[in-house]
């Protein structure tokens, strides 16, 4: 057997154990023989780049399916044939498309997050501004009803504004004045359907500073 | 042992998490599966004979598991990719029309490369001018066939895909069912008709040839790096 018959023989795994030890032992001692070799490896390797690229088309299929006049089955191959290019498309890069789905979704869930945090905080803004004077006044409330009837132009004025959070936050202040009017005796307190209260306040209180700022 | 399986089993009554796979899988997954799946020599046969009683599912199967097979073998076997393309397309119509005729078959991809090498050297005989090429038409030194091509522009693939389509047909064949197919010496020999240490004769020239192509490659290319 040549040299060049053993390194087909050694490509296709034909030697045995002493055969091939004897081969490896003469590959290392030849220069010839090492370069023989590396252009088999070099071969194997061309031909495997040239049979990855040799591909038919999918038109091939379609056609070669349509003229054996299958063509009902020939929609389920392209759909089979796609499903396995995906796969195998899948297999050889499963590292990238994870690493492509994981970063869409950090950056999907990170966007999420910084809309429901700037929601959150314009919220928290539009929550935290004092209530305004008028409707915390007991006075007011306890002789009369709080007008919450506006005008257009009213709507369109910054004043309007004042009107309409003084509308909701109204509650929680008409509640503290009602708690403060029910510790004195001799006060009656009605409450209206309408969410107002009234009644006739004959107990010492006095209206609050209006002066000192209010959170 | 026994009592290792019985803790590994579930107990009689005990409906395991896998009962759900017991379910029949559709006819459609099922294909989608075997189309995945390289196909036994056993499965083949009786793929094909499923299809010579009118199963179109088995054809279609058939086609999905030797269409890359056969596309490279004619592609690289014939010289004109065009003509091969054509080929490949008749061949495939050849076996299905073999549906009315009554033949028994021991091997679906022995029966399918042997029409392929059949329509194959058809068309070689056709093309005069091709069919005349033999050995002595390869130079034997090979810096000179080398020199003949323009290494500047073309890769190594390229280079051998012109050095293999020179090779005696009976070489190139058998190199191709061997290195691009990946059959083995045995499933060569039925298809050629021939013997394995035959086959492998062949094979072996035609390895070595392109291999001293590659080599003389590889030296002019060193060269030109110092």
């Amino acid at each position: 057997m040549t040299p060049h018959d053993q390194i087909s023989a050694y490509i296709d795994n034909e030697l045995s154990g002493e055969q091939e030890q004897n081969f490896l032992i003469s590959l290392a001692s030849s220069d010839g023989l090492r370069k023989s070799f590396r252009s088999e490896l070099v071969l194997k390797n061309v031909i495997h780049r040239d049979e990855v690229l040799t591909s038919p088309s999918r038109d091939m299929r379609g056609a070669v399916l349509t003229t054996l006049g299958i063509v009902g089955v020939s929609a389920l191959a392209s759909e089979t044939a796609d499903a396995a290019t995906a796969v195998s498309a899948t297999k050889a890069t499963f590292m990238k498309t994870l690493f492509a789905s994981k970063l869409n979704a950090l950056v999907t869930a990170s966007m999420i997050t910084a809309s429901a945090l700037g929601g959150y905080a314009v919220h928290s803004v539009i929550a935290e501004k004092p209530a305004p004077q008028v409707i915390s006044s007991p006075v007011m409330h306890s002789s009369q009803p709080v007008n919450i009837q506006t005008t257009p132009s009213e709507v369109a004025s910054p004043t309007s504004n004042v009107t309409d959070m003084s509308h909701e936050s109204a509650p929680k202040k008409i509640f503290t004045a009602h708690k403060n009017i029910s510790k004195q005796p001799g006060t009656s307190v009605k409450t209206e359907p309408s969410g107002t209260i009234s009644g006739t306040g004959q107990g010492s209180m006095n209206p609050p500073d209006l002066s000192k700022p209010k959170k | 042992m026994k009592n290792k399986l019985k803790d590994i089993l579930p107990a009689e009554g005990v409906r395991s998490a896998d009962e759900g796979l017991d379910m029949p899988i559709p006819s459609e997954d099922m294909q989608y599966l075997e189309s995945m799946q390289p196909l036994t020599q056993d499965r083949e046969t009786q793929l094909f004979h499923n299809f010579l009683a009118g199963d179109d599912a088995a054809f279609r199967t058939l086609y999905d598991a030797f269409e890359r097979s056969l596309y490279i073998y004619c592609c690289r076997l014939l010289k004109n990719d065009a003509e091969a393309k054509d080929l490949f397309q008749d061949i495939w119509v050849r076996m299905y029309k073999m549906r009315g005729e009554r033949i028994q078959v021991r091997r679906f991809s022995g029966l399918l490369f042997t029409v392929a090498r059949n329509f194959c050297l058809n068309s070689i005989r056709d093309n005069r001018g091709y069919n005349n090429l033999s050995l002595d038409e390869i130079p034997e030194d090979a810096e000179v066939f080398l020199r003949t091509k323009d290494i500047e522009s073309s890769d190594l693939r390229e280079l051998l895909q012109k050095a293999l389509s020179q090779l005696p047909f009976n070489q190139r064949e058998s190199f191709i069912l061997r290195e691009y197919v990946g059959y083995n010496y045995d499933e060569i020999a039925d298809i050629m008709g021939t013997t394995a240490a035959n086959v492998r004769a062949r094979a072996h020239r035609a390895r070595e040839r392109l291999r001293v192509i590659v080599g003389a490659w590889l030296e002019l290319k060193s060269g030109e790096h110092k």
